[in-house]
């Protein structure tokens, strides 16, 4: 069992990641909004980052007691479903809007991810 | 067999149902679970519906081609011509080598062919 | 009954039976039985206090080196870094790979990887965050390297996907039709450039060199969670992610559909065999009922068999809403990977359905939704490929064909070549025997075979048409499995013998070195350089739309954009690598391309795979402009080896520099 200690420092951890995440999302819309710094390394960084790590731990973050790898996987594997999914729906549907899927995942992310930054696990 | 690409609709709306009454029946076996033996009259209503669901995915897939790619399997026919897999092979004719020195037909850009092997 | 014949029987002399009990009961029954005789003990005197063994200077400061030494070593292995890049020579690959052209520091960044994660091991109690600091530090250093020490992402197939990527995001999210088999599988191409296009940019080169080590990392935690559930302990699971790593020689970690298949398949089974893991028991949770009185005679085992499949599994502990938020997370997880990959589905719904028939997991549903999902995509979305090439599902049911092709005709070349194939097919027997022993030890100890099951279920790919690739992934979706039950007989091993950990410190570096000559053994025909992915860049600028471009072999970078507006040849029988062929021209002459481009890659290629003269690109190129059919365009100023060779008179787009340079 982890001490009192180590769960403080956890769900610590936990509100920063979250509220990482959340300020990764918004930057990565409004950088892709007024489309600033198209191409560079930073805004590819923010945007993959956020849409690799935002849905997922919108969901993860929800898990109890568990251990750090769970929570970093179900992250991980969440992230990767949800841009994948989101991106065969935008090529079946022929409906190809990648700045509007990058608002529409942060817009169902970011409140998730403001909860987790109040309530951590 | 031409199956009209319109059906296939139907076929996600059928899908997409089914995942929600798997969703449905999940969260009330879960939240009743723990307190009754014997499965509830509702749960044992979201199995029947669950597994209405599921009859009408597989029949839906059976029409929208489902059957045409059992038949070929089992009889190793291909799907488009009914034609066996493992037929005789037909006699390839030899390919005439192209004339060097010929000029190259104009747009002689042949896509390449589907590759057999994906990763 | 005990209880009413003591009472009645009172006070017993139990010294004939038990001297132990004679003096315990002699004081309760000091009133009834006559006192043992007493002895007077002659006083002996205490010998003087020993003043306790001055601790060793290891001992006296363990506490400090615990604390700081695998941090340090750690760094070492970061700051090695830099001077590896600066000490290997990149232009003196040949057919034994990177392992030759490697600087010292490389090795010394090795060694320190892997001295920061074993003394990290060794702590009485080790910290978890250092651990997983140590392990990223490892796999850096070790699948990493190719990242940090060559310029940019090697293997062509990641660059040709990247292609796939650019097509996708080109046309708008429309899979370019009738091109490869692989656009029917779209999301991880349409993912990425979607990814691409909200970024602003228009290609992904940074990702693809980086995307080997960042993947290995998250399978690693993969190994690290599944191994948690299933070994426990706070020093196995890191040594099953280590193991996992070292034996990782498949590389499949590419950019590439099956990398990320694999995360999303390690995330499944990491939770349905953790949180949602279910055992048959009985209502007091013990496994297996017992027999049912006492010296009963064992019940037959077709018996014990009816009795097990009847037992319904007990519920995890998890509170409903925990496990409702798993299912949703692992049907999403499962209903992804459908459009992504071919054969990863099965491989998940594979090793789902073993675990769903042996009752080790809440959540059968996930199995039949995940095989509803195949069906639907394959049969509506997947319609083109099964209706013209059904035989990639149903095999041509030529096992030993797809075996030949997936083995022995990929040993061919020089030594160096061949050394490092059968080497890859010794480190796939290890994994094997080590996962076989390992497996016989987790039954020991825990009665259960159907880990080892798990390992198995891959290989029904065997008996599909998928060609001698199949066989890689047979290795690969095994592997984590395989690695844990390895990592129990190791955790057997040194609690069997405490000398067994230096032995398999010694031995974890020589997987390593193993590992770093496998995985770099084709880099002299896989590095891709700078100047490469200009020159290829040049000509998608400079070709008129429709013209064939097709490279000499498919080494190097190729078709990573312009994928849909150039023909790529192919089509004639026989000249699939010009290459490969002992006298190219005829293919040449047959394939009739507008272009032809080269890398040193492919010069290399040609001469330690295919067993070419030196130079033998160049050679072919002067023949080619001696018979006036082509002539050298472009040459890099730099690089003899990397030109491009035009049809004599095809038209070239002005925008860009023609001429050869130097």
């Amino acid at each position: 069992m982890p001490s009192a200690g180590e769960l403080t420092r956890a769900r610590a951890a936990r509100r920063g990641v979250a509220v990482a995440l959340v300020v990764a999302g918004v930057v990565a819309c409004l950088l892709n909004l007024f489309d600033v710094a198209g191409g560079s390394g930073l805004r590819l960084f923010v945007t993959i980052g956020f849409l690799l790590l935002g849905p997922g731990w919108a969901a993860a973050g929800f898990l109890r007691r568990a251990p750090a790898a769970h929570v970093w996987l179900l992250t991980l594997g969440v992230g990767i479903a949800t841009s994948l999914l989101a991106a065969q729906i935008m090529v079946s549907t022929t409906w190809w809007h990648p700045d509007l899927m990058l608002y529409i995942v942060t817009v169902g992310s970011v409140p998730f991810l403001l909860r987790h930054a109040v309530v951590a696990q | 067999m031409i199956l009209d690409p319109l059906f296939d609709r139907w076929v996600w709306l059928g899908f997409l149902g089914l995942l929600v009454v798997f969703g449905i029946r999940a969260w009330v076996v879960e939240s009743t679970g723990g307190r009754a033996t014997r499965a509830p009259g509702r749960v044992r209503l979201l199995t029947v519906l669950s597994v209405g669901m599921v009859a009408v995915v597989c029949g839906l897939l059976w029409v929208q081609g489902g059957q045409q790619a059992f038949e070929s399997i089992v009889h190793r026919t291909d799907p488009l011509t009914g034609l066996p897999l493992d037929g005789p092979a037909v006699p390839v004719q030899p390919a005439v080598a192209p004339d060097a020195g010929a000029p190259a037909a104009p747009g002689a850009a042949a896509p390449a062919a589907p590759a057999v092997n994906p990763p | 009954m005990t209880a009413h014949d003591t009472r009645s029987n009172g006070p017993r002399d139990l010294s004939a039976s038990d001297p132990e009990a004679t003096q315990v009961m002699g004081r309760i029954s000091a009133g009834t039985v006559a006192d043992p005789p007493t002895t007077a003990l002659p006083v002996v005197p205490t010998p003087p206090a020993q003043a306790p063994p001055e601790p060793g200077w290891f001992e006296s400061r363990r506490p400090l080196l615990e604390r700081w030494l695998s941090p340090v070593l750690a760094f070492l292995a970061l700051t090695m870094l830099p001077l590896a890049v600066a000490t290997t020579d990149l232009d003196a690959l040949d057919g034994w790979g990177l392992v030759k052209v490697l600087g010292v520091p490389a090795w010394l960044a090795l060694l320190f990887a892997i001295g920061a994660c074993l003394t990290e091991l060794h702590a009485k109690r080790p910290r978890i965050p250092m651990l997983g600091a140590a392990t990223g530090v490892l796999i850096l250093c070790s699948t990493g390297l190719p990242s940090v020490v060559e310029p940019a992402a090697r293997f062509g197939t990641s660059w040709t996907i990247s292609g796939f990527v650019d097509a996708v995001a080109t046309a708008n999210g429309v899979p370019p039709a009738g091109l490869d088999a692989r656009f029917s599988w779209p999301a991880f191409f349409a993912q990425w450039a979607w990814f691409r296009d909200a970024a602003g940019a228009d290609q992904l080169d940074v990702v693809l060199r980086w995307f080997p080590p960042a993947v290995v990392t998250v399978w690693a935690i993969g190994i690290y969670a599944l191994a948690r559930s299933m070994l426990g302990g706070n020093r196995a699971p890191w040594v099953a992610a280590w193991l996992f790593v070292g034996l990782n020689w498949i590389e499949q970690d590419y950019f590439s559909p099956q990398a990320t298949g694999i995360c999303l398949l390690l995330t499944v089974l990491t939770f349905a065999l953790g949180p949602l893991a279910t055992r048959r028991t009985d209502p007091n949770g013990v496994p297996g009922w017992p027999p049912p009185h006492v010296g009963a005679k064992r019940l037959p085992l077709w018996n014990r068999w009816l009795v097990s499949a009847m037992t319904p599994p007990n519920r995890p502990t998890l509170p409903p809403k925990q496990l409702l938020l798993v299912y949703f997370c692992a049907a999403l997880c499962i209903l992804a990977v459908i459009p992504e990959h071919q054969l990863t589905p099965f491989a998940i719904l594979g090793q789902l359905a073993l675990l769903a028939i042996v009752g080790r997991y809440r959540g059968r549903g996930l199995v039949l939704i995940g095989v509803l999902g195949v069906l639907v995509f394959i049969l509506i979305a997947a319609r083109d490929v099964w209706t013209t090439q059904i035989s990639l599902f149903i095999g041509d049911g030529n096992t030993g064909a797809a075996l030949e092709s997936g083995v022995a005709n990929r040993l061919a070349g020089d030594t160096g070549q061949i050394v490092g194939k059968y080497s890859r097919i010794g480190v796939a027997g290890i994994s094997y025997a080590l996962g076989v022993v390992g497996a016989f030890v987790y039954w020991r100890r825990r009665r259960d075979l159907v880990p080892i099951g798990l390992a198995a279920v891959p290989t029904a790919f065997a008996a599909q048409g998928y060609g001698g690739e199949g066989f890689l992934r047979i290795v690969l979706f095994g592997l984590p499995i395989l690695t844990i039950l390895g990592a129990d007989f190791l955790r057997f091993l040194v609690r069997w013998r405490k000398w067994f950990r230096p032995v398999l410190a010694v031995a974890m570096v020589g997987l390593y070195v193993v590992l770093i000559f496998i995985r770099g053994g084709n880099d002299s025909y896989q590095t891709v350089f700078p100047r490469d992915l200009a020159l290829y860049r040049l000509v998608v600028a400079t070709t008129p739309p429709g013209q064939s471009v097709i490279p000499l072999s498919d080494a190097g970078p190729f078709a990573f954009e312009g994928l849909t507006l150039f023909g790529r040849g192919g089509g004639v029988q026989g000249c699939g690598q010009i290459a490969a062929q002992p006298d190219p021209v005829p293919c040449v002459a047959a394939i009739n391309a507008d272009v032809l481009v080269n890398y040193r890659s492919i010069e290399k290629q040609g001469e330690h795979l295919f067993l070419q003269k030196p130079g033998w690109s160049l050679q072919l190129a002067n023949t080619l402009v001696a018979q006036g059919t082509y002539t050298m365009w472009y040459q890099d100023p730099t690089d003899p080896y990397d030109f491009v060779l035009r049809k004599t008179g095809a038209p070239v787009l002005s925008n860009a520099p023609a001429g050869r340079p130097g």
